[in-house]
């Protein structure tokens, strides 16, 4: 059966059509920095432009270069404690928060996400000038500290979503069969809200590991993160090693929401 | 053996533990709560609590913070056309940023929640993995794109099309455009979770009484997602309020925004009071529009 | 299997804020039998099987379990099998494990665990599921996980709280017997909290009736069915038409229409303000033709059920009584149908009325 074009067309647009491509660009714009990122980074020349060859010597460049390499390690150590630190703490407040009742419950869980809703420039801004007269600015406790504050909301939130899930019923059924409730928290709740648990700690790390607006404050010279260096070379010294650099970060980024996706799912880990 | 429950061997430090946090229900919320309590309060409270006091105060010749009370960084930064300016900017890109946000959000919410399409985890992961990677690689992607010799401009004169054909850089146009980009996921991620939560039977129900897809979305969709476009505006809005790495990489100095110049003050002009002065007038602003967007909520409930 | 044991609550309490849910309630669970806490939600029942599992604290008062006082003892050292509603088990171990659970908190020795585990799923008819996850499982298999992983430690009890409201009814009518099979076996001491009367009336050994935080009525289902206390219990337990009136003390009552009723033997000599149960199955139907006796009514309307076919008709003085008949008995009844309603007298139960004005 042949169609005139314009049936097929109108039938076209009444199956989502146009949304369908119009939803494609949406999901371009968002990607298109990262791939043209990835476009820079494999140009030969010492420029940072519209790439005339290919090359992955700006990779070499960026692995031997000791202040990359050194930022690459502030930042991983950083995030990583940061996220330690809020997952354990932020979890326990979440499972407080969603099984007993207290007198300072709900501001205690608003001040808990509010710092969702600050500017991190003025956060920022605040633990230097907290923090430098106490003389730990520009050490690797201040950050660790900065991206605790700045990561916890995630996880309490993230954790406190899926503990709701689950009926505090289940706790109790442990509870009837024998287990008191510090082995009712190890053997039951926390394998039960695992996939949260991992979700928290990927949010928590990456963004931490990402963040400019407060680490820009508390940075010393030894404790230079990977966002802050890349912020200062574009400044003042653009190369293609910064391009490589972008590229590193996305596969760090990749191979993390991989590992999430693998073990809990898209839905899981992003909580949709 | 009547109770084996009782006696048990290496169950006793969880069981000692269990004992004494069982009845003591202070106690143990105390234990539980107070981590995070006190983080909050000592890194986050209190530096903002301190970022509030020294804005009233100012600096000496050489620099140092003197413990004197004044409102002089206000009266300044509301006396100064280039500080009044840099803050209307700022208000005007940010709601501009929001509304271009909103609008392709919204778009790609509904397109994620109501068309089921089969790649629907890949899409998410790329709405959310540009978060992820961070707002300094996007900033510098954008500026590699939008740069007069950049990608677009590249392109265009190969095409034939002239040479630095269009203005992104230094622009605010510019700025709007990358800002929207950077904060899109958020609000997509937003207005997903509002669609969701809308029942598709009233949706099927306005069809079956007779409305065209078009008119069950007006009459609908629309109205019962407003609520959450509200609220995903304020923190879109916010957001861009406090939009740093993309103003300083593709604004640079022509196109100032008020985060660049809290650091600004803070890092090149050593003017830590003046700069505590900008950061509580951008608190402020932020704050201002969720308490704004609270009051128009409850208004209508 | 270790002794069966009593329980026993002694002036029990339990205070909400202002709200007394459970409001000085005194029972005592015999050995090896079933009862069932009977309901409306809200009256309670649930709140008193969460205190004697030890899961709620007491206000005030005690429970003892074999004559040991077990207040204040902890939930996971009283040694009771708890089955919930929503089943509640561990989504993220396999069956096996979840049945496991209780054994492991005991310390049993593996080999142990693996005999108990087989037999307990045996029992409840799930042998060979072992390693299933929880989420491939359907709800009645849910259920009957949950049930083996609270009898497979021997339990000194066993509190189930509306653990068939989850099923649908084909399966709900399966477990009642299988439960009611399973509790007869083991001979453990049993107490079920439900809202649905048929469950309470065919499972139970004794049901005990709770109404806003206190006990209504104790006894057999047959008591509770035929020999209500309160017209709570009439209410809530079976459909009943209820007559008030006042009785003169000489065998009869009239009710505020007129209309005169005669007592059971055995309220013969009641007087003062009463009610009268007459359940709809006792009543019967019969052709005006044919007999001179019983009450006069006309048919209102008529619903039919498959087997049985429930009618409503309206007598002389303008009351509406509901009838349930068998189905073929009343072939043919019409609205508007001219009837005489007989029942036997003493098929109906009278309940006296407090004095609310003293």
């Amino acid at each position: 059966m042949k169609l005139s074009l314009r049936l097929r067309l109108k039938r076209w647009h009444y199956r989502g059509g146009l949304m369908t491509i119009f939803s494609i660009a949406i999901f371009i714009f968002l990607c298109i920095p990262l791939i043209v990122a990835l476009i820079m980074s494999v140009n030969p020349e010492a420029t940072l432009g519209y790439p005339k060859g290919f090359s992955l010597k700006w990779f070499g460049v960026l692995l031997n270069d000791e202040s990359w390499m050194g930022a690459y390690r502030v930042s991983i150590q950083s995030a990583f404690l940061a996220a330690l630190l809020a997952l354990v703490n932020g979890t326990l407040f979440a499972f407080a928060n969603s099984r007993f009742k207290y007198r300072l419950k709900g501001p205690l869980a608003t001040l808990a996400l509010s710092p969702l809703g600050v500017p991190g420039i003025v956060l920022g801004v605040g633990l230097l000038l907290m923090l430098n007269p106490l003389s730990i600015n520009g050490t690797m406790s201040a950050l660790v500290i900065a991206f605790t504050v700045i990561t916890v909301p995630y996880v309490v939130r993230t954790v406190g979503a899926t503990l709701a899930v689950y009926d505090r019923s289940v706790e109790e059924a442990a509870l009837t069969l024998g287990a008191n409730e510090i082995e009712t928290f190890f053997r039951i709740t926390l394998p039960m809200i695992a996939p949260g648990l991992l979700s928290a700690t990927i949010l928590a790390f990456v963004f931490a590991f990402g963040n400019l607006q407060v680490a820009i404050f508390l940075t010393g010279i030894d404790t230079v993160t990977v966002p802050v260096l890349m912020y200062s070379v574009l400044e003042f010294e653009a190369n293609p090693t910064i391009a490589a650099a972008a590229v590193l970060n996305i596969a760090i980024v990749t191979v993390a929401l991989v590992i999430g996706t693998r073990m809990v799912g898209a839905r899981n880990l992003l909580r949709f | 053996m009547d109770n084996p429950i009782a006696d048990g061997g290496g169950r006793q430090l969880s069981g000692e533990l269990a004992n004494y946090f069982r009845g003591r229900k202070g106690v143990t919320i105390t234990a539980l709560v107070s981590p995070v309590a006190l983080l909050l309060l000592f890194s986050y409270v209190v530096p903002v609590a301190i970022l509030a006091g020294v804005s009233f105060l100012s600096q000496d010749a050489r620099g140092a913070i003197t413990p004197d009370f004044t409102l002089g960084n206000f009266v300044r930064f509301f006396s100064d056309p280039w500080f009044l300016f840099t803050l209307g900017r700022s208000i005007r890109i940010a709601f501009f940023v929001t509304l271009m946000a909103i609008t392709l959000g919204y778009v790609a919410a509904y397109y994620l929640v109501f068309k089921q399409p089969r790649l629907f985890e890949f899409y998410l992961i790329l709405v959310v993995a540009p978060v992820l990677v961070g707002n300094v690689v996007r900033a510098f992607g954008w500026q590699m794109l939008m740069g007069d010799s950049g990608l677009v401009n590249t392109f265009l004169w190969k095409l034939g099309l002239g040479e630095h054909t269009l203005r992104f850089m230094y622009t605010e146009t510019g700025i709007i455009i990358a800002d929207a980009s950077t904060l899109l996921p958020l609000v997509i991620l937003i207005l997903m979770g509002v669609l969701t939560r809308i029942d598709p039977a009233y949706i099927e129900a306005a069809k079956a009484l007779g409305a065209s897809g078009r008119r069950a979305f007006m009459n609908v969709t629309l109205p019962l997602s407003l609520s959450g476009v509200g609220a995903a505006s304020v923190i879109c809005f916010t957001l861009a309020l406090g939009t740093f790495e993309i103003a300083v990489l593709i604004g640079g100095k022509r196109v100032q925004m008020i985060a660049p110049l809290v650091y600004e003050q803070i890092t090149y002009a050593f003017n830590w009071t003046m700069g505590a002065a900008v950061a509580m007038v951008l608190l402020v602003v932020s704050v201002v529009g969720i308490v704004i967007h609270d009051i128009a909520f409850r208004s209508k409930k | 299997m270790r002794d069966v044991v009593s329980i026993r609550l002694e002036d029990i309490v339990k205070r909400f804020g202002d709200v007394k849910a459970v409001n000085h309630v005194a029972l005592t669970f015999d050995p090896g039998k079933l009862y069932v806490l009977l309901g409306p939600s809200g009256c309670g029942k649930t709140t008193t099987l969460r205190m004697i599992s030890g899961l709620e604290e007491l206000t005030s008062g005690s429970i003892y379990i074999g004559g040991e006082d077990v207040t204040n003892v902890p939930v996971h050292e009283r040694d009771l099998g708890f089955v919930f509603q929503q089943y509640a088990l561990f989504p993220h171990m396999s069956v096996e494990n979840n049945v496991a659970f209780g054994l492991r908190m005991r310390r049993y020795p593996s080999t142990e665990i693996d005999t108990r585990v087989k037999a307990s799923l045996g029992l409840v008819q799930l042998s060979g599921l072992e390693r299933r996850r929880i989420r491939q499982l359907s709800g009645g298999q849910q259920q009957r996980v949950a049930l083996a992983r609270a009898l497979v430690t021997e339990p000194r009890a066993l509190l189930l709280d509306e653990p068939l409201s989850n099923l649908d009814k084909n399966l709900r009518d399966d477990m009642r017997g299988q439960i009611r099979d399973i509790q007869k076996r083991l001979g453990i001491t049993t107490i079920m909290v439900t809202h649905d009367q048929t469950e309470a009336l065919s499972m139970a050994d004794e049901i005990v009736v709770m109404n806003n935080g206190l006990v209504e009525q104790v006894g057999t289902p047959e008591d509770i069915y035929r020999r209500p206390s309160s017209l709570f219990t009439a209410h809530f337990v079976g459909a009943a038409n209820i007559i008030e009136g006042i009785a003169n003390g000489n065998g009869s009552m009239v009710d505020s229409a007129g209309v005169n009723y005669r007592l059971p033997a055995d309220r013969k000599s009641l007087s003062g303000k009463v009610a009268m149960m007459i359940r709809p199955s006792d009543i019967q139907i019969l052709d005006k033709d044919l007999v001179t006796d019983g009450l006069d009514g006309t048919v209102l309307s008529s619903m039919y059920f498959g087997a049985t076919r429930k009618v409503i008709v309206r007598l002389e003085g303008g009351r509406d009584l509901s009838i349930d008949t068998n189905e073929r008995e009343t072939r043919g009844i019409a609205d508007g149908d001219i009837v005489k309603l007989y029942y036997e007298t003493d098929s109906s139960h009278v309940i006296r009325i407090p004095d609310d004005h003293g």
